[in-house]
């Protein structure tokens, strides 16, 4: 079994290696490497190509949101998840707009930090429904605002279908058993369709459906 | 300094006290010319005052210059007295019977008057002096309270970071912990939580997270949606060009700009709406706050605000110019006040 590769971008070094030492004791994880600046986690990303960065919000060289956005435009198909000590709305707006996946509180459990990261590599959302209805709500009254994204190739039937049950936040689980599918079935979907919209994870893919307004905000929990 | 003037003239026009030291002057001509002006003699013109001539024509003459350089200012006060002197001396030379008197009363005038004039001006610029050692004091508190700040986020919440790591981490590692250790132990992290989340509060007091780690335009957006929420007013925040960021310095007295011009307008002015916008220009950076407010009297320049009790604006004033700022004021009764500031970078 392929192990999810975690690089860590955090310049607390005593904060990085704690969760560095959690992330190498589960048995489907390994940190391929440790960054302490946003420059640094840019390069690495293209060195190393893990499946998830996991990103502090400020960092020095280079902020996280910063480092966020470049990596997403070079490598579109690597998460990231962002820590943040704050989590006022602009924190969570400037991040999730950077292509961030999702976010955790710095102080919040180690363990609730590996439960995202495998969240994420698997498809599924790491938002809070709340959180997500805000950005949201922002997102369309700051349209003007947004560029539009890259022009992806088209989705297939199934794979819309699937795409907008994700944006009413419910779990593979049950959109398996919406459709009639497998789990497995409807991970291959999510699969495709990030490769598709150049997105690496839930919380993208329903961003990027927002801007082009496949569905909108009524379609939302 | 003529075009200057004359480009004041419809402020100075509008302004109330101009026609005050109008008035003034009227009556001090007309006492001191009654035959000329009136057809009625002197006498019996002070008689009804119930004073003596002099008395009068020495209180009129000081008038309109200590009233002048009161609400004008220096030149203004030292101009009135010219003129003050103009309406005594031809009377002195030409009328009186007496014109070593009236002369020596006309020195007496000079020196009472401007005295007084310096004495205003000394007050005015000691005022001025007061308030940018206020502000400097304020600016060198605000470095320091964010530098403590900053350590306190660098430092201690990392270290209360690792203290919840170890722990878990210890938790996750030993198996033979009892149930009441795993309580104990639960119980220890919680509050090791709690206290991180206290210090992180107390850091918030210290300085501005989201202007520092964000920048301003975020830092803004919290602000007025923050006072919409709080004030009730609906405070609407617009950018417009391509956003940038700035040095730590000039993003922060931005915003101290914009805090002050909106909790003005939320103490005094009794608006519904309120508008931000920042525009980035190419070469620079125009900062505007805009209320629709009941506005108030632009009676002179911003030299002169303590007198008429808007201390607020002042500080604005010498936060814009601290970091090469100009300030614009626009402000009509009834009509809403408009504060810009304009950055050249």
């Amino acid at each position: 079994m392929d192990k999810i590769k975690v690089l860590l971008a955090e310049d607390h070094t005593i904060v990085r290696k704690g969760i560095s030492e959690f992330v190498q004791r589960e048995p489907d994880m390994e940190v391929v490497g440790e960054v302490g600046d946003g420059e640094e986690a840019i390069k690495m990303t293209a060195e190393l190509q893990p499946d998830i960065v996991v990103m502090d919000i400020v960092m020095p060289n280079l902020n996280g949101i910063e480092a966020t956005k470049r990596i997403k435009e070079l490598y579109p198909s690597v998460a990231v998840l962002i820590l943040t000590a704050y989590d006022y709305d602009q924190y969570i707006f400037a991040l999730l707009e950077a292509g961030a996946a999702g976010y955790l509180m710095k102080g919040a459990r180690v363990s609730e930090l590996i439960d995202a990261i495998r969240a994420v590599y698997a498809g599924e959302s790491v938002l809070h429904p709340v959180i997500a209805r805000r950005v949201i709500d922002r997102m369309i009254s700051l349209a003007p605002k947004f560029s539009e994204p890259q022009e992806a190739e088209a989705l297939s039937g199934r794979e819309m279908e699937v795409l907008k049950l994700t944006a009413k936040g419910i779990s593979n689980k049950e959109i398996a058993e919406q459709l009639f599918l497998s789990q497995r079935t409807v991970q291959a979907h999510l699969g495709s369709i990030f490769n598709k919209l150049g997105v690496a994870s839930r919380t993208e893919a329903v961003l990027y459906g927002l801007r082009r307004g496949w569905f909108t905000m009524k379609d939302l929990p | 300094m003529a075009p200057h003037i004359l480009s004041r003239v419809p402020k100075i026009i509008s302004n109330p006290h101009f026609w005050i030291v109008l008035a003034l002057f009227a009556v001090g001509i007309v006492i001191h010319y009654p035959q000329q002006i009136l057809s009625i003699s002197s006498d019996s013109l002070l008689s009804f005052l119930g004073l003596t001539r002099h008395t009068m024509e020495r209180v009129l003459s000081l008038t309109p210059a200590i009233y002048a350089g009161l609400f004008f200012g220096l030149k203004a006060g030292l101009a009135s007295l010219a003129g003050s002197l103009l309406i005594i001396l031809p009377r002195a030379i030409f009328i009186s019977s007496s014109p070593l008197d009236a002369l020596l009363e006309s020195v007496g005038i000079i020196l009472i008057g401007g005295l007084a004039n310096l004495w205003f001006e000394q007050h005015r610029k000691e005022n001025e002096r007061h308030q940018q050692l206020l502000l400097r004091l304020e600016a060198a508190q605000e470095e320091e309270r964010r530098r403590i700040g900053r350590e306190l986020h660098d430092g201690t919440t990392q270290d209360l970071v690792t203290l919840l790591h170890q722990m878990e981490k210890f938790t996750s590692i030993t198996d033979y912990l009892s149930p009441q250790d795993a309580t104990l132990l639960e119980e220890l992290w919680q509050q090791t939580s709690k206290t991180l989340d206290e210090v992180r509060r107390f850091i918030q007091d210290l300085r501005l997270p989201i202007l520092d780690d964000l920048g301003l335009v975020p830092a803004l957006e919290w602000l007025t949606s923050d006072l919409t929420k709080q004030s009730g007013i609906a405070v609407d925040m617009a950018v417009l060009g391509p956003v940038r960021r700035f040095p730590h310095e000039i993003e922060l007295v931005l915003f101290r700009i914009a805090q002050e011009a909106l909790r003005n307008m939320w103490k005094h002015s009794e608006a519904s709406r309120a508008w931000v916008t920042v525009e980035f220009g190419d070469d620079k950076t125009i900062l505007t706050v805009k209320d629709n407010g009941k506005g108030f009297e632009l009676t002179k320049s911003i030299d002169y605000l303590p007198l008429s009790g808007k201390l607020g604006l002042i500080g604005i004033q010498e936060r814009a110019q601290r970091i090469g700022g100009k300030l614009t004021l626009q402000s009509k009764p009834g009509k809403g006040t408009t504060v810009t500031v304009e950055v050249p970078i």
